[in-house]
């Protein structure tokens, strides 16, 4: 069943004659990490400060965690949130930023500190001094206070800006470590669309203040021909054979090509299966989905319009 | 908003600016006893600070020095308001406590608490310092001590009330400008400009805008001659004008 964390109806806000958004029609449900993907000024962080109440809301109506109106207040108290860049006492250490928020949130002990710590990568710098950190380690004193008191929902906008390479795979898993041991709900914007691919269930394009189109993750590599390609002079042999082990969203290209349409998908296993039932293979190949030529093409769309 | 309260004074009890602020107030306070100097920002010197030039000084001679020195005070408690309030909006912390459970009002409202509690416990340490001074260099009390006592409590709650209020103007402009600068010069320069406005224009309703001359006016001269109402009510009316208007303002913000 899905349940809704996040539902956001025919919202619109104006900066004087600045249209920042129009209409937007918004449902983020309970599991779902949703990658917003837009331009610069394209509306995401504005769409970000509405929900977490930092811009009044002019038009339409957002409820978070079922709660609306006068009870929203108490379902921000559930959320976390990095909004445009993470702010904290720099004179303040690690430790201390964190013990402040906890208490802002009637939390106490150490323990609770301690453990955010150690899921951040910070342990070792709990007696820094906040203004001392490098970029990377902000970003994640950034992640900390977010998920501090436990969220049900997580609002991140930019998280992975200024990362190391090494600093963007570590955040990335520390994404999916939330969503999958907590069972928290994100939202996450980012410019690096190859991130946002690895770690998003469903995607919401976002331009010129439009939401323009939403979709999941599976819908995006359908649409983009992303799986597993099998090359193989047996084509209606191998499909009927991976038809009776389950593969069952198969797209016959041509006479020589099969795609197994699931990214999840082992080549390895595939392979096994086919050499099994006798069909020769002479390729086999993951071919993912470019989340950015889905979107280039998207744009280019909407621009000829 | 306790939770915000207590947030506060944890951050506080971590920040050296504070144990500085303790420091100074201590040092001075003690200095100006037992030195018998009067220090403070005065347009007119008052008949009190004559009578207390002319006079062997008591214990009690020496809290309504300090009251005639109080003014300075104002100037060295920037630093708390700057620390309570300042940082959150020139640091942008006040984004991490708005997206807790914390609503507008209550926002504004522990600020201006913190900061009234500060003030009452730095005042406090400046007027305890003044009567302890007194006592340690061998003054008599100038009058009996359970008066004396109650006098001492009157000084500091009155002097601590006045200078939030003027904070409280200052959180107002703060909240509206998000400028420091701003807050901070309006405070330091208030006392003095409403004098000067005072003199040059002889508008007569500008006393009751004159904070810090009405602690002083409050805490040494004899209570049956001062006209309570009209300065109560106008500062309590300004407090609400803060609160709200601070809330109002902070509302319709983009944060």
């Amino acid at each position: 069943m899905t349940i809704p964390v996040l539902e956001i109806k025919q919202v619109s806000k104006k900066f004087g004659h600045y249209q920042a958004l129009t209409d937007i029609d918004l449902t983020i449900n309970r599991g779902d990490i949703f990658g917003l993907i837009g331009e610069n000024g394209a509306g995401k962080t504005t769409l970000m400060r509405l929900i977490t109440q930092l811009s009044p809301l002019q038009q339409g109506q957002i409820t978070l965690l079922g709660e609306t109106g006068s009870h929203y207040q108490q379902a921000l108290s559930r959320i976390g949130a990095i909004i445009e860049s993470p702010a904290f006492f720099k004179k303040l250490t690690v430790a201390e930023n964190l013990k402040i928020f906890a208490i802002q949130h009637g939390l106490s002990g150490s323990q609770l500190i301690d453990q955010t710590l150690a899921f951040v990568g910070l342990a070792e710098k709990a007696n820094t001094r906040a203004g001392r950190l490098s970029l990377g380690q902000k970003q994640r004193l950034g992640l900390g206070l977010a998920i501090l008191p436990q969220p049900d929902f997580l609002i991140l906008d930019e998280p992975i800006n200024g990362l190391d390479p090494a600093g963007i795979i570590e955040f990335r898993q520390l994404l999916k470590r939330l969503n999958q041991e907590r069972q928290t709900t994100i939202l996450i914007s980012s410019h690096i669309l190859t991130e946002l691919y690895q770690v998003s269930t469903r995607f919401g394009f976002i331009h010129h203040g439009h939401l323009i189109q939403q979709l999941t993750k599976a819908a995006l590599d359908e649409a983009n021909q992303s799986g597993v390609l099998i090359t193989t002079p047996m084509v209606a042999s191998a499909a009927r054979i991976l038809d009776q082990a389950a593969y069952t969203a198969l797209q016959v290209i041509d006479d020589q090509h099969l795609l197994v349409q699931a990214t999840a998908a082992d080549p390895a296993k595939i392979n096994q299966i086919l050499v099994s039932g006798g069909v020769a293979v002479t390729a086999i190949n993951q071919r993912t989905g470019s989340l950015e030529q889905y979107y280039t093409a998207l744009l280019r769309k909407e621009g000829g319009k | 908003m306790i939770n915000q309260i207590r947030a506060d004074f944890y951050r506080q009890r971590h920040t050296w600016g504070s144990y500085l602020t303790v420091l100074l107030t201590i040092i001075f306070s003690a200095t100006i006893t037992a030195q018998r100097s009067v220090g403070g920002i005065m347009i007119n010197g008052t008949d009190l600070l004559q009578r207390l030039e002319n006079s062997k000084w008591t214990v009690l001679s020496g809290l309504q020095s300090a009251t005639l020195s109080s003014s300075v005070l104002l100037y060295g408690y920037l630093g708390i308001f700057v620390i309570v309030i300042g940082y959150e909006f020139s640091q942008s912390t006040y984004k991490n406590t708005l997206i807790s459970r914390i609503s507008r009002l209550q926002f504004v409202l522990a600020k201006f608490l913190t900061l009234f509690l500060d003030l009452l416990g730095l005042v406090g340490i400046f007027y305890i310092t003044a009567f302890l001074t007194g006592r340690i260099v061998g003054r008599a009390w100038g009058e009996p001590l359970p008066t004396l006592l109650g006098h001492l409590a009157i000084m500091i709650l009155t002097v601590a009330f006045f200078i939030n209020v003027i904070f409280g103007i200052g959180l107002l402009l703060l909240v509206v400008t998000h400028s420091t600068v701003i807050a901070a010069v309006t405070i330091a320069v208030w006392p003095l400009l409403v004098s000067l406005i005072g003199m040059t224009t002889q508008w007569s309703w500008l006393k009751y805008f004159d904070f810090m001359g009405t602690a002083q006016q409050i805490t040494t001269q004899s209570l049956a001659t001062i006209k309570f109402a009209p300065i109560i009510g106008t500062s309590l009316g300004l407090i609400v004008v803060i609160i709200v208007g601070s809330t109002i303002a902070i509302r319709h913000q983009e944060l």
